[in-house]
């Protein structure tokens, strides 16, 4: 049944969140110790984790946007460092436009975790910036994408590019990828130099919006994930911390502030779910992606900020994680259209058709 | 196939299976519906006077009382037909979508009648429920009290032991359809002395007893829906108590758990048309040439209750599965009124703002938009936050009861 989770769903949910809380140091990638987390990448590949979009004759888990969502949930709930949302999103291009040969040599690595992906949207300042030609079989790209998010510890790359005045995607693992410092240091973005570079090209040519839908409904999972638990570090601080003699969750100023944030973070997962629903089935999910992310980050940086509040003095400590948080939902909100990019084009089809 | 167009549109897109049963009831419901609905709305177009259309839903009621409609939920010895969740939802959205009318009655088989059902006697059941279901009695709820809204437990309208009869006295507030009532189920205070909650009683008054007097209550739409109810030394029979004296507040849950399970149902539904209207007409240019739809504060605010319908629909879709699927409620469902009735307030506000300046006209002239319809609307939906347990309560219960936060100090034990 649609809007039902089955019992493999919630076993998928704890056996994220298990692992999450096992092995997850979002703190490492602040110390300067490494770029993403790779211990928690390392055993989300060995589980299978990371692949879990992949068909599973290329290896992958056989799942769909239902089950990345729940995962992607899990991560932003613990905020994970580690690239998971991009990486499928770059996965579930080569699976939708790849030859056979190009699915079985560039999937099986993917879907593995051995080889980390990450993706340029097509946006029109994008597609500007980078120009494709042919050289022989191969394809060389020049250009420059100042930004590219999460792709601080990219090995690949799936890049758009205009051919033939259509948008193609290309692969390429020979671009000069250099990780720029971030806000949320969880989610290193990179800048690349492409140098005419060597790629291939995806032989199909159906211009699919899937990957950036699926990408936009990831992100918004895991904005609503870190919300949720915001919420829930918050309301058990709230009856445990005493002021005026009881708990501060006994007055109605926190109390209705507490409630607010719940219909945000309940808000925020229908939303994403409905986007996961949407795209589960192969319906058109553009409105539902951006109903997800204008409702999902937004709430989400609107939830987190409520959280630091509640905490008063601690709050605003590096010691305390919610800014760990703070930073995740504001990265997210800027990142793949920001609330009210989403919804103009909302308000574009509404009004204009 | 063939179940796929027997299922209201609501129910496709939650994909769920339909059992033979299910498909059976579905369509002995739309065949029930193809033979007697034509006529009722004819009736319904022609009725001009409040009595009139108040006559016509009693008659309705009664066809649907024949045909076992009337009270699906009952059991199927008191002329319900026990229906599971999922044929409740066909019930509900097919009802929505062919435009069934309201029952007359609806207030005594949606609350009261659920409270008989599981704390009245048998003899008492025998005596309220038939009439109850066929519309030859329509009740309403005097619950609130001018000094007890928000904090019902503080109800002072007294009721006093005197041999058989209890003695009633006091005011009851906000009391719906008074106006048309046969009967008021109603709480009163039996034992002062006892601590709030444990010195009420659930009794049954006769409206056309000695000692009542119904005055209207003119809101600030100018409707007159709300009733003010005197009672003086009104006598009723101790039989018509339903449970323990002073054990009042426990039987009324059932009755406050059904109006919650209602509410949700339908909101989305007219949320959604109120929607569709205002985004018509957004796209229509004013006597003066603007278009709100091409004012980017518009559109943006569009978009938003765009989204905000999308929300209240998929939340409410969200707990739908998870009844249908045999769990509790989570959540999503507590929520559903507090944020429902926030963009119910928002939807209807959005609709006269975009009437620009013209919004200001009323019913009569010319100009004003959507007939003055969208003034009413928004007059109207200024109640949405405060009936059936304003804002502030639902935030309370939800910090309380889903986030875990000490009660308020001064709440009851």
């Amino acid at each position: 049944m649609k809007f039902e989770f089955t019992e493999e769903h919630q076993a998928l949910r704890s056996l994220i969140a298990g692992v999450c809380e096992q092995q997850a140091d979002p703190r490492a990638c602040y110390d300067g110790q490494s770029m993403i987390d790779t211990r928690l990448w390392s055993v989300l590949c060995s589980a299978g984790v990371v692949g879990v979009g992949v068909p599973e004759a290329y290896e992958g888990g056989g799942g769909g946007p239902v089950e990345q969502v729940i995962i992607a949930e899990e991560l932003g709930r613990a905020v994970a460092a580690v690239p998971f949302s991009e990486h499928a999103a770059a996965a579930e291009t080569v699976a939708l436009l790849g030859s056979e040969e190009q699915r079985k040599r560039l999937l099986f690595p993917l879907a593995r975790g051995e080889a980390v992906a990450g993706i340029v949207l097509p946006t029109p300042a994008n597609l500007k910036a980078v120009e494709a030609h042919r050289d022989g079989a191969r394809w060389r790209l020049s250009g420059h994408i100042p930004l590219i998010p999460n792709a601080g510890a990219a090995t690949a790359l799936l890049v758009p590019a205009h051919e033939d005045g259509q948008v193609r995607w290309l692969v390429t693992e020979a671009a000069q990828v250099s990780a720029l410092p971030t806000v949320d240091r969880t989610r290193p973005a990179a800048a690349a130099e492409f140098g005419d570079a060597d790629a291939e090209l995806l032989s199909g040519t159906d211009i699919s919006e899937r990957p950036g839908e699926l990408l936009m409904t990831l992100a918004a999972a895991e904005a609503a994930g870190a919300a949720a638990s915001a919420l829930q570090t918050t309301a058990r601080y709230t009856t445990e911390r005493h002021q005026f003699g009881l708990p501060i969750g006994t007055f109605q100023a926190v109390k209705h502030r507490l409630a607010d944030m719940l219909v945000a973070v309940e808000n925020a997962r229908s939303a994403v779910y409905g986007a996961a629903w949407a795209l589960a089935e192969g319906e058109t999910a553009a409105l539902s992606a951006s109903l997800a992310q204008a409702v999902a980050t937004g709430n989400a940086v609107a939830v987190v900020s409520d959280a630091v509040q509640l905490h008063g003095g601690i709050g605003v400590t590096w010691e305390c994680d919610l800014h760990l948080y703070l930073r995740r939902v504001k990265a997210l909100e800027a990142t793949y259209g920001s609330p009210s990019t989403h919804r103009g084009r909302i308000a574009d089809s509404l009004l204009d058709r | 196939m063939q179940q796929e167009t027997l299922a209201p549109s609501g129910l496709g897109e939650l994909d769920i299976d339909l059992s033979e049963d299910d498909a059976a009831f579905a369509e002995e419901w739309m065949t029930w519906l193809d033979t007697h609905l034509p006529a009722m709305h004819e009736k319904l177009a022609d009725a001009g006077r409040d009595a009139d259309k108040q006559a016509l839903a009693r008659d309705w009621q009664s066809q649907m009382a024949a045909g076992g409609w009337a009270a699906i939920t009952w059991p199927l010895e008191f002329g319900g037909r026990a229906a599971t969740a999922r044929q409740q939802l066909i019930f509900y959205l097919t009802s929505a979508e062919r435009r069934v009318p309201p029952l007359a009655g609806r207030i005594g088989i949606n609350l009261c009648g659920p409270t008989l059902i599981a704390h009245g006697t048998s003899e008492q059941q025998q005596r309220f429920l038939p009439p109850m279901l066929d519309g030859r009695h329509v009740w309403c709820q005097g619950f609130s009290e001018p000094g007890a809204g928000s904090d019902l437990a503080s109800l002072r309208t007294r009721g006093v032991v005197d041999g058989d009869s209890l003695v009633i006295t006091g005011q009851k507030i906000w009391t719906s359809g008074a106006q048309y009532a046969d009967w008021m189920f109603a709480l009163v205070r039996t034992d002062p002395d006892a601590p709030k909650r444990r010195g009420i009683s659930f009794v049954l008054v006769p409206m056309t007893a000695n000692g009542i007097e119904v005055r209207p209550i003119r809101q600030i739409s100018g409707d007159a829906g709300f009733n003010e109810v005197f009672l003086d030394e009104v006598r009723v029979p101790l039989t018509n108590v339903i449970g323990e004296l002073n054990g009042g507040w426990n039987v009324t849950r059932t009755t406050l758990a059904n109006e919650r399970a209602i509410l949700f149902m339908g909101q989305q539904m007219a949320l959604t048309a109120t929607l569709r209207k205002a985004i018509t007409m957004a796209k229509v240019a004013d006597p003066q040439g603007v278009r709100a739809a091409d004012d980017p504060h518009f559109r943006d605010r569009i978009a938003q209750a765009w989204i905000d319908v999308e929300l209240v629909r998929l939340n409410g879709m969200r707990n739908l599965a998870r009844v249908l699927a045999g769990k509790e409620p989570g959540p999503e469902g507590a929520m559903s009124k507090l944020f429902g009735q926030h963009v119910e307030q928002k939807l209807h506000e959005l609709a006269l703002d975009l009437g620009g300046e013209f919004a200001i006209l009323d019913r009569g002239a010319p100009d004003a938009p959507n007939r003055g319809k969208w003034a009413l609307g928004w007059l109207r939906t200024r109640a949405s936050t405060i009936g059936g347990g304003t804002s502030e309560i639902q935030r309370n219960v939800l910090a309380e009861r889903i986030l875990g936060q000490p009660r308020d100090p001064w709440a009851d034990a």
